[in-house]
């Protein structure tokens, strides 16, 4: 019989201790991915829960005739639904203005954001300028539907205060906001961009607070006046906050709660705030059987337009990040 | 590698350790039986309990300990009267049954259709349905055929419900295809509601009982009123309301027997030229042709008059007081013509697979039974918001001493000569309310003719319901 030799004792000895410290220092790895895994847990099952099961139940749904008043009758039906969009005269004059809405929306937001933004970074007292934030952030958070009551009560075209100051105070022609089908969308994306500025003042805000302020002072030196400091450094500094800005407002290509709440029972005259959003919750929660395949096909037509948009924004206005 | 300066060793394996046990915990709490598990529908042929004298309400179907259900009506009629009628109920039923009514907020319909394919809604009733909804409910199985349910009630008037109604057509509206859905809980009568001092002011004493009359009237009064910037008349963008009712002043029946409305009537065309008329004179106005949520400019008396709900009239009155605002039933086709106008009737229902639907029902029944203190909590409240009691003894009660409100006692005159709307016109209502506007309003601006707006609102209306396989 061998015998082992005093060095192939040790050997052996640190074989059996590397090998111990390599099972426990996988028994660690695995117990901090363990407890990784723990820790966001809870938001992984939230976002499946919010997120991820009705992405997944929409495009199901999308892909099907889903009618919601006949029990049990959800037939896939492949891409009848796009078919039938295709064919649909309604569908694309809802579109249509959707992206005029878009357009009236994102060009309003962009230009008071910015103007808010720049106005409010201008005031130097800290207390009186955070005065100006709120007050500039305070429709964010009236309810919606309050909100545009108040402009449908504002914008009335006997009795609203817009009119009897465009009319009989200023001496101007003023528009039927809501009864002439020509003013129904830009009156939507108004009250649109009221409700949301306070958002955008905040983002732009945030983008010209980082911006050093040695450059103004370089550039004042150097001659420049405030408009080319504005053009020349605020403006391509603040691309990011456009990037953001115009990301957050592609979703509103598929809204319909303007729609709904200044023409509750009808899409406003000829139909002219019959947006997409709106046809596609008519034919959800309003006409025949509630088809839900065919709206959510719409849906997702919409949301897939919207993310194309935020691609090409992204790509157009990316900025090289050093290293 | 830097280390975590705090060892987590065993505050992990306590962190892991209590993670797994939450989870767990949370599985076996949700895999666990329900707190409230709905019972099953109580079957159609159970026994009729012993007659009840009208004005009690249910006797209890569940020995030892009153049993509780929950039903469930929009926040508005909740606190009409609904609600203290509930209380009078369980009042009444101590110890027996236990009514649990939530006040539920617009737009509970996908969540209820979705509960009902679950076999998981927790409510027994609704004691509301819009007519123009009914069709819906039905064929989505919301509504459930009650006809056993309500044979099955000791509810004393259920036995002869017909005979209770003000008029024998009430009870038709109830039924669809020869099954009893419904259960009223108020008549809408469509009326014109007027400013009777700006009537006054033109020099006429009462409004005129032909269109072609009432169409001089409003010339007349827009004169003398034009101080004041007058608008004689409003129309409401809601088909039932002005267009709808106008309608059917010159045509009994105006829909078909697939329940979609007869757009290519001769008559439907004699109302839209008439209106066509008013707007080409200025007795209708941009700014009196209103989206359906906002009637500002009646409110501020802007307009003269309008028809449709008894609510249009009684809003008036609050602001202007009973001596200036009156109402009255519309003007008609002819002369010799019996007064006509819109009515539906709304109305509580029982849900499809709901728990103890017969519990349900017979709420229902009392609550909005002919007579007895708990019905009395809710019909006179009816007279005060929109609508009307459908009951014979309702009317004797409330209607006629309702002495704010003369013109709903006038109405009443005029439901031997209507057509209350059936169930089956909910099948082209939501299309027709939808595609019928653009056109009418096309036709109103001069741009095109009454053949092409009605040609081109039917064609958009027929495409519409043929989408359904219903």
């Amino acid at each position: 019989m061998q015998t082992l030799s005093p060095s192939a004792g040790t050997s052996t000895t640190l074989r059996a201790e590397a090998a111990a410290n390599r099972a426990a220092r996988r028994r660690r790895i695995v117990g901090d991915a363990l407890m990784g895994y723990a820790f966001i847990l809870p938001a992984v099952g939230l976002y499946l829960l919010f997120q991820g099961y009705p992405i997944v139940r929409g495009l199901m749904i999308a892909f099907s005739d889903y009618r919601f008043l006949i029990p049990d009758h959800q037939p896939f039906n492949g891409v009848n639904n796009w078919f039938e969009m295709w064919r649909d005269a309604t569908f694309w004059a809802a579109m249509n203005r959707s992206f005029q809405y878009t357009g009236y929306y994102v060009v309003g937001l962009l230009v008071i954001g910015l103007l808010g933004a720049v106005l409010i970074s201008s005031i130097h007292g800290q207390k009186e300028s955070s005065v100006y934030r709120v007050i500039a952030y305070l429709p964010v958070v009236l309810p919606i539907a309050v909100a545009l009551l108040l402009w449908r009560q504002l914008l009335n075209n006997q009795f609203g205060y817009v009119n009897h100051l465009l009319r009989d105070v200023l001496g101007l022609p003023a528009p039927n906001w809501l009864g002439d089908a020509a003013w129904v969308i830009p009156t939507l994306a108004i009250a649109a961009v009221w409700k949301q500025m306070g958002q955008t003042i905040l983002l732009f805000l945030i983008g010209i607070y980082g911006i050093n302020r040695e450059l103004y002072e370089a550039a004042a030196i150097d001659g420049a006046g405030a408009l080319r400091r504005f053009l020349h450094i605020t403006l391509p500094l603040l691309r990011p906050s456009f990037v953001l800005v115009l990301v957050l407002s592609a979703g509103v290509l598929g809204t319909a709660e303007e729609s709904l709440i200044f023409f509750p029972n009808e899409n406003g005259p000829r139909a002219a705030a019959q947006i997409v959003g709106r046809y596609s919750y008519d034919v959800a929660f309003k006409l025949g059987d509630m088809r839900w395949g065919y709206a959510a096909a719409m849906s997702l037509t919409v949301g897939i337009i919207s993310m194309v948009a935020s691609a090409i924004v992204f790509r157009v206005l990316r900025s090289d990040r050093p290293d | 590698m830097m280390r975590d300066p705090m060892p987590l060793k065993s505050s992990r394996r306590t962190f892991l350790g209590t993670s797994a046990g939450l989870l767990g915990a949370g599985l076996l709490a949700a895999c666990s039986a329900p707190a409230q598990p709905a019972a099953p529908a109580k079957p159609a042929e159970s026994k009729p309990a012993a007659a009840a004298p009208a004005a009690q309400p249910a006797a209890p179907a569940a020995a030892g300990g009153a049993k509780s259900i929950k039903t469930l009506v929009d926040q508005t009629w909740a606190e009409l009267g609904m609600n203290d009628a509930t209380a009078a109920y369980n009042e009444a039923m101590k110890g027996k049954v236990a009514v649990e009514l939530e006040a539920g907020a617009a737009g509970w319909e996908p969540k209820a259709l979705a509960m009902i394919k679950d076999k998981s809604i927790p409510w027994s009733a609704h004691g509301y349905a819009p007519f123009f909804n009914q069709y819906n409910y039905i064929k989505s199985g919301m509504a459930m055929p009650i006809d056993d349910l309500v044979k099955a009630s000791p509810v004393a008037w259920a036995r002869d419900m017909k005979s209770t109604y003000y008029a024998p057509n009430i009870d038709d509206v109830n039924r669809f295809e020869g099954k009893l859905y419904f259960i009223p809980m108020k008549l809408n009568i469509h009326l014109l509601g007027y400013r009777s001092d700006y009537l006054k002011k033109a020099g006429i004493d009462k409004i005129p009982d032909t269109w072609d009359d009432f169409e001089k009237a409003l010339g007349e009064v827009k004169k003398a009123n034009a101080a004041d910037g007058v608008i004689p008349f409003a129309m409401r963008k809601e088909f039932y309301r002005t267009l709808g009712t106008s309608y059917v002043t010159y045509k009994q029946q105006i829909w078909d027997d697939k329940g979609i409305f007869q757009l290519d009537a001769p008559e439907f065309y004699d109302t839209i030229n008439m209106y066509n008329r008013w707007f080409k004179n200025g007795l209708i106005t941009s700014d009196s042709f209103i989206p359906a949520g906002d009637i500002s400019i009646w409110e501020k008396g802007k307009v003269f008059a309008g028809i449709d709900s008894h609510s249009w009239i009684r809003t008036a009155k609050k602001v202007y007081g009973n001596d200036n605002v009156a109402g009255s039933l519309p003007p008609q086709a002819a002369k010799t013509d019996k007064p006509r106008t819109w009515m539906h009737v709304d109305s509580g229902f029982a849900f499809g697979r709901g728990p103890d639907v017969q519990a349900g029902v017979d709420w229902l029944l009392t609550i909005l039974g002919p007579d007895g203190e708990i019905a009395d909590k809710w019909w006179p409240k009816v007279i005060t918001f929109s609508g009307s009691p459908v009951h014979k003894t309702m009317f004797e009660k409330h209607v006629t001493k309702a002495t704010d409100y003369p013109e709903i006692a006038d109405s009443y005159k005029s439901i031997a000569n209507s057509t209350i709307m059936p169930v089956v016109v909910g099948a082209s209502y939501p299309a027709t309310q939808t595609k019928i506007w653009p056109w009418m309003e096309r036709f109103w601006a001069g741009e095109i003719g009454d053949k092409e707006a009605v040609t081109g609102a039917m064609k958009e209306i027929q495409e519409e319901i043929a989408k359904s396989v219903r």
